[in-house]
């Protein structure tokens, strides 16, 4: 206490004149417009550069609840931008001719799902029962042959692939009209079997096999693949035939799918009768 | 007692020049002569210094009311008050002030009161423009004010102590 004051005294006319100078001073900017206005900028740009620098840091400390916030505006705006919205209106074509009697129609449809590795595959399109898909319709790329259609939700249809166990589709030669039947052995996802085919039908490596439109499934004349070789089947009438496949299943996005307009007439036609 | 009287005649008398006539005078726009400082500096050097300093916050005062710049020239002034015991230390002769003197030229002769008045009257100057700008973003503009008005108020400095000079010495 004793050296504290011996100190104020030793420095007193130093601490008097700070003192009678800082009464100068608010003399000074109380008084006076200018110097007030001035006082008070410098003080707000001190001040305002002391929050801007805790601003920095609580900014810094927030960034987490930021990304979180920004993560939720991202996921917001994605599930408003273009590409999350599911069409209702898918292209459909018409072919309107009175001369003609439009039998399949096409409708575009994208795979969002795939697989070839299993034993049966499967296709998950991105279109429904909203558009009148529904099962046993036929599915085509403009490659070939997909599948057909198992079942459909509102906005999705889960299709067979052609890369199934019990894929039993109609398919005939290109060259001649003989027809068998397209099987998939489970071994290559390039390649099937045709069988049925007799075995004097003579054929040759790269003829074209295509749909035979018997069913109501796929239209005439869809192409399923080309032959890559065959051998007479022993003990029997028919030959064992492998197709190269038209279509590269590990590589499948935009498809069709065929709504046959006249299915319902031959199934009618085709159904057994009762008395029979 | 003398001493005390003179002081306080030269303080009504100088602030009132100042108040009235001195504030007046603007050559070339910018150029201010401020007299008061004489009071400043010709207080006696028995005076005691905190006493000085208070003595030249009134004087600052009385100056700014007549010419409504409030704190300036007290500011200024309490500044000159604080600088001026350590001036007087630094030009003290060798055997130090004789007793009874009076820091003015009579006293002192003409090259120390013209080394200890320009001294002043720059700290003086110089703090009061710095002051009246309140920024150092003009710095050079602002110091060429302060010195040129440091020129005129030392010229009428020096003419003042001329007019008042007193041959005899007062020993």
């Amino acid at each position: 206490m004793r050296n504290l004051i011996q100190l104020i005294w030793k420095y007193h006319f130093v601490l008097l004149f700070l003192i009678v100078e800082l009464i100068s001073f608010s003399i000074l900017v109380q008084n006076n417009n200018f110097h007030r206005a001035n006082f008070l900028t410098s003080a707000n740009e001190i001040s305002g550069n002391a929050f801007k620098t805790i601003n920095d840091v609580s900014e810094y400390l927030k960034l987490k609840k930021v990304n979180q916030a920004l993560i939720e505006e991202n996921v917001r705006l994605k599930s408003e931008a273009q590409t999350s919205f599911y069409s209702l209106t898918p292209d459909v074509r018409f072919f309107n001719d009175s001369a003609y009697l439009t039998q399949y129609e096409y409708l575009a449809a994208k795979a969002i799902n795939n697989t070839t590795n299993k034993r049966s595959n499967y296709l998950t399109l991105n279109q429904g029962s909203r558009n009148d898909l529904t099962s046993e319709m036929g599915v085509v790329s403009d490659k070939g042959v997909i599948g057909i259609i198992q079942t459909t939700s509102d906005n999705y249809s889960f299709v067979i692939s052609l890369l199934h166990k019990d894929t039993k589709i109609s398919a005939r030669l290109k060259s001649n009209n003989y027809f068998g039947i397209l099987t998939w052995d489970g071994r290559s996802p390039s390649v099937a079997q045709l069988d049925d085919i007799p075995a004097h039908v003579k054929i040759n490596v790269g003829d074209s096999v295509i749909t035979r439109g018997s069913g109501t499934i796929f239209p005439p004349n869809i192409m399923v693949g080309t032959i890559k070789g065959f051998s007479k089947i022993e003990g029997t009438d028919f030959q064992a035939i492998e197709i190269n496949l038209s279509v590269d299943f590990n590589n499948v996005t935009y498809v069709y799918v065929v709504r046959n307009k006249l299915k319902m007439e031959q199934q009618e036609l085709e159904k057994p009768k009762e008395e029979d | 007692m003398e001493d005390y009287l003179g002081t306080i005649f030269r303080f009504v008398f100088l602030v009132i020049l100042q108040g009235l006539v001195l504030n007046n005078v603007d050559l070339f726009g910018f150029v201010s002569p401020y007299l008061y400082i004489l009071v400043i500096l010709l207080f006696p050097l028995e005076a005691n210094k905190s006493m000085v300093l208070f003595l030249s916050f009134l004087l600052g005062m009385s100056v700014d009311m007549f010419s409504h710049t409030w704190g300036m020239h007290t500011s200024a002034s309490v500044f000159a008050a604080f600088m001026r015991p350590g001036l007087l230390t630094v030009l003290a002769p060798r055997d130090g002030y004789p007793l009874g003197t009076r820091p003015d030229m009579s006293h002192m002769g003409i090259n120390w009161f013209l080394a200890y008045s320009f001294l002043l009257i720059f700290f003086h100057h110089i703090f009061l423009f710095f002051v009246e700008a309140f920024r150092f973003s003009e710095f050079f503009y602002t110091l060429g004010r302060s010195i040129a008005s440091m020129l005129f108020t030392f010229a009428l400095v020096i003419v003042s102590q001329f007019l008042t000079f007193r041959e005899k010495r007062v020993l």
